[in-house]
């Protein structure tokens, strides 16, 4: 005990290490910034209209000219927010988009997250179709009252190669969009 | 601490092992379990070196505070440590370098370069091909635009089975098919895109596509414009799609395909050499951290095994130094140390058993020393033990009264220098030196000796005898102060005398009075005036001399009287009041204290009233020619005993006679008897009491009286 009294110093840094999330797992850069979202409600569906920048990160144009699919996924939760605890999420919807340069035969297939694929020899071209505006159709929950709808872009990491995904002190991977929450109140 | 320090070890092994199973497995690292993972096995060992530093700081307090064994564990520690510490360091440094080595050797530029050449010689292949194709497409084109229009499938079928393409497809401008010929129907697309009609409005054009089979598809697409010379008026200026597709032939095309999969995964593997290089070398890293942490746990474990039982015995060694025989060491196994542990035991068991009976015997001494000492002490009869030399060794509190010593101290003092009035005790030392002169070695000599003058006389019986002891002979003096014995037994002959001269007087003097008073009443009648005057005279002189010898011979049997006291419980302050009433006209001033509430007290009452008469007579003849004449009567109680004081202002008792004024026949009046006090003094012995007698400054005299209060109490 008389370790511990006069060491507190230490047990504070080491728990400060152990607790620091960005030593643990990486922040998410926002390197996408997502914005001009439009909400529609139907009776059975939410329409989500957005718009997403037309630029991608030097760092991915370079992983996708070397031929490495990049997919992004673009989440949408409803949450109902909780004052003193996590957030309940009552549901979540993830919806993927893709693109892949084939070298050899120098074109860019673009998989929008309908799972159409397109292709493209102009690489601008091909970004622009990836990231157009997206209508989005969710399944409407039954209980909006109090409910928040949370919409974000992260790269999917899971979808990139294993040896990228292995790179786990690269901080470039950690390529995200700004979040924007909706009230549903509000819709 | 070292149950815990283990298992904070055994836990951070377990997930060191899990760890580098997880590098051979990419699915693992690439997730966040392998993260994890890493987090749990950075903590484990966080946690397993600040356990050890608290282990270090703790064996560096014990070494501060010199407990025993701490120092041969720190040495132990420091060397198990370095045991492991510099073997472990070389192999970590090695594989470190031989890991990265290795890394950088997988991603050489030479590898990059061949593969970059492989995918190029692949593009400029498929390139050719497609050139090929276009060109072929363009001949066909051009032999249908200037062949009449009913020729073209036949032109079309023609060629293609000339040029050896797999496909040919013409459309129209509205996408409908308008001839066909084709080798391999899988491969035939009945349908063209709009964007594909659009772009060869511009030209012709060709690309690659993947058949389901994954193989490589080339596609030429070519426009045909009709001329007007063979063609009819309706044609003319129309135009028309000629669509081509080829297989790549399927060696190339897999080789293709295959160089351009090796190189997006050399690409991504790029990525992961300076990952793969930091989790490699974390990885050995906590590996390292880890063995030398445990190790130095382990070592601390072992080095306080090997240790405890030194420690033990030391700290038993030092316990029963400082005299605490009960410590017993549990048994340590059945090796040396273990036979050593019990050897002590054994004799600590035995060390105590005889430090045990040696207090006792010690305690026994003592007490005996002690009860020795307090008999000498409270011993009426003076002691002196005394060397060959004469030096005292030892003596108890009554002969330093009696010798009157010059100092409070007066151990290996020779007896000559320290008794005060030398000249007094001379018979005494002269009674020593002449005993040891004898030079006998059992002497065992007595004697009876009178010390001081007259007033102040004592009657000593000296006794000397050896007493032999290791340290050499010495002896021991007693000398018994007899003098009140004597005194006593002076008093018993005088009782005696008193009886006897009382008897033998008493019994003529009747006669004699009788015989007077006879001559004087036979013989009166028959004398002449002067006779009758001188008879008269005579006869009545022999009758009060006779009175006179009576009342003396009475007081003699009073005094020799056998005493028998006949005691009755009484208020002794009554018994005072009434006998001073007796003098309370005789010009004297009497004055009482007494105390509140009067106890009464057993006693016999008409002895004490002759006390109290005998006392307030001697206060009237003292105090007959002072002016106011006064008594003052006090009486006191204390917790046993009652106290009787009577002063006066008299004239006092002359100092020659104040030591012997108890005695019979003691008196400075010329009339009396000399056997009031001492009268007074036998009636307060048998009532068990004291009396003291002394003359008090200026003049008079103070007689305190003390009677023990029980004993009068209960009779």
């Amino acid at each position: 005990m008389f370790y511990f009294r006069k060491n507190n110093l230490h047990i504070l840094l080491f728990f400060i290490f152990i607790a620091n999330p960005s030593l643990t797992f990486p922040n998410i850069n926002n390197q996408i910034s997502i914005s001009q979202i439009k909400l529609e409600n139907n009776q059975e569906n939410i329409i989500i209209d957005l718009k997403q920048s037309s630029q991608l990160p030097p760092k991915i144009i370079e992983l996708l000219e070397r031929g490495i699919p990049i997919a992004f996924n673009l989440k949408i939760d409803l949450i109902k927010e909780e004052k003193y605890w996590f957030d309940k999420v009552l549901s979540q919807n993830n919806f993927i988009y893709e693109i892949k340069y084939y070298s050899l035969r120098k074109v860019f297939e673009v998989i929008d997250i309908n799972g159409n694929k397109k292709i493209f020899e102009d690489e601008q071209e091909a970004i622009n179709n990836l990231l157009s505006d997206k209508e989005i159709i969710i399944k409407k929950y039954s209980y909006l009252n109090n409910t928040k709808l949370k919409i974000w872009v992260e790269l999917d990491k899971k979808r990139l190669p294993k040896a990228i995904q292995a790179d786990i002190f690269n901080k470039s991977w950690d390529v995200g969009s700004n979040i924007i929450i909706f009230d549903m109140n509000e819709l | 601490m070292k149950y815990l320090i283990t298992s904070v070890a055994v836990v951070g092994l377990g997930f060191l092992i899990l760890l580098a199973q997880s590098l051979s497995n990419t699915d693992l690292v690439s997730n966040d379990t392998f993260k994890v993972l890493l987090v749990i096995s950075i903590s484990f060992v966080v946690c397993l070196f600040f356990l050890i530093i608290f282990q270090v700081l703790k064996l560096l307090q014990s070494v501060r505070k010199e407990i025993t064994g701490s120092k041969l564990t720190l040495r132990l520690v420091i060397a198990f440590g370095l045991m492991v510490l510099i073997p472990v360091s070389i192999v970590y440094l090695v594989s470190v370098n031989f890991l990265t080595k290795s890394i950088e050797s997988w991603f050489d530029v030479r590898v990059e370069s061949a593969l970059e050449g492989g995918l190029n010689l692949g593009q400029k292949t498929i390139d050719i091909l497609i050139d090929d194709i276009e060109l072929k497409g363009k001949s066909i084109a051009y032999a249908i635009a200037n062949n009449p229009y009913e020729k073209r499938e036949d032109i079309l079928i023609d060629l293609r089975e000339k040029f050896s393409i797999s496909s040919a497809v013409l459309y129209k401008n509205d996408g409908s098919i308008s001839a066909i010929s084709d080798s391999n129907p899988t491969i035939r697309s009945s349908t063209i895109s709009l964007e594909d009609i659009r772009r060869v409005q511009n030209g012709y054009f060709g690309r690659i596509e993947e058949t389901k089979n994954k193989n490589l598809l080339l596609k030429a697409f070519i426009p045909i414009f009709y001329n007007d010379k063979n063609q009819t008026i309706d044609l003319i200026g129309s135009k028309e799609i000629l669509m081509l597709s080829q297989l790549v032939p399927e060696s190339i095309s897999n080789m293709a395909i295959s160089v351009e999969s090796v190189f997006e995964e050399y690409q991504q593997l790029r990525y992961s050499r300076n990952s793969l290089k930091i989790i490699y070398t974390l990885t050995l890293t906590i590996v390292l951290m880890l063995a030398i942490l445990t190790s130095v746990a382990i070592s601390f474990v072992l080095s306080r095994r090997f240790t405890r039982p030194l420690s033990l015995l030391s700290e038993a060694t030092n316990q029963i130094a400082k005299g605490n025989y009960k410590k017993i060491i549990p048994e340590i196994g059945k090796d040396e140390l273990g036979t050593l542990v019990k050897s002590f035991n054994s004799m600590t068991y035995q060390l105590d058993t005889a430090t045990k009976n040696s207090k006792k015997n010690r305690k026994r001494l003592e007490e005996a020393r002690a009860f020795l000492d307090a008999t000498l002490t409270n011993l009426a009869t003076s002691i002196v033990v005394i060397d060959k030399n004469v030096n005292i060794k030892l003596y108890n509190k009554s002969a330093a009264k009696l010798l009157n010593f010059k100092l409070s101290n007066v151990v290996d003092e020779n007896i000559k220098n320290a008794i005060k009035d030398t000249q007094k005790f001379q018979k005494v030392i002269t009674f020593i030196e002449e005993s040891l002169r004898k030079k006998n070695k059992t002497i065992d000599i007595s004697k009876e000796i009178i010390l001081g003058s007259k007033e102040d006389e004592k009657t000593l019986i000296l006794k000397l005898s050896a007493l032999h002891e290791s340290s050499g002979i010495s002896y021991i003096l007693v000398l018994e102060d007899i003098t009140t014995v004597a005194k006593a037994q002076r008093q018993i002959a005088w009782s005696e005398i008193a009886r006897r001269l009382a008897h033998e007087i008493k019994n003529p003097l009747t006669p004699i009075q009788l015989s007077a008073e006879r001559v004087q009443n036979k013989i009166i009648d028959k004398l002449n005036e002067a006779d009758k005057k001188i008879l008269n005279k005579s006869t009545n002189t022999i009758i009060k001399q006779v009175d006179a010898l009576k009342l003396m011979v009475n007081e003699f049997a009073e005094y020799s009287r056998t005493p028998s006291v006949v005691r009755k419980s009484m208020n002794i302050a009554e018994l005072i009041d009434e006998v001073s009433y007796l003098y309370s006209d005789q010009n004297i001033e009497i004055k009482k204290n007494y105390p509140k509430k009067i106890k009464e007290i057993k006693i016999d009452e008409n002895k004490f009233r002759q006390v109290f008469i005998n006392i307030f007579d001697n206060s009237k003849a003292a105090t007959e020619k002072i002016n106011n004449p006064k008594i003052i009567i006090t009486v006191k109680y204390n917790k046993n005993f009652i106290m009787l004081k009577f002063e006066d202002n008299g004239i006092g008792i002359p100092t020659e006679i104040i030591d012997k004024i108890y005695e019979p026949y003691v008196t400075s009046k010329k009339t009396g008897t000399g056997l009031g006090l001492a009268i007074v003094n036998k009636i307060i012995e048998e009532h068990s009491g004291e009396i003291e007698i002394k003359n008090t400054k200026p003049n008079g005299v103070r007689i305190l009286i003390t009677l023990p209060l029980m004993e009068i109490k209960n009779g």
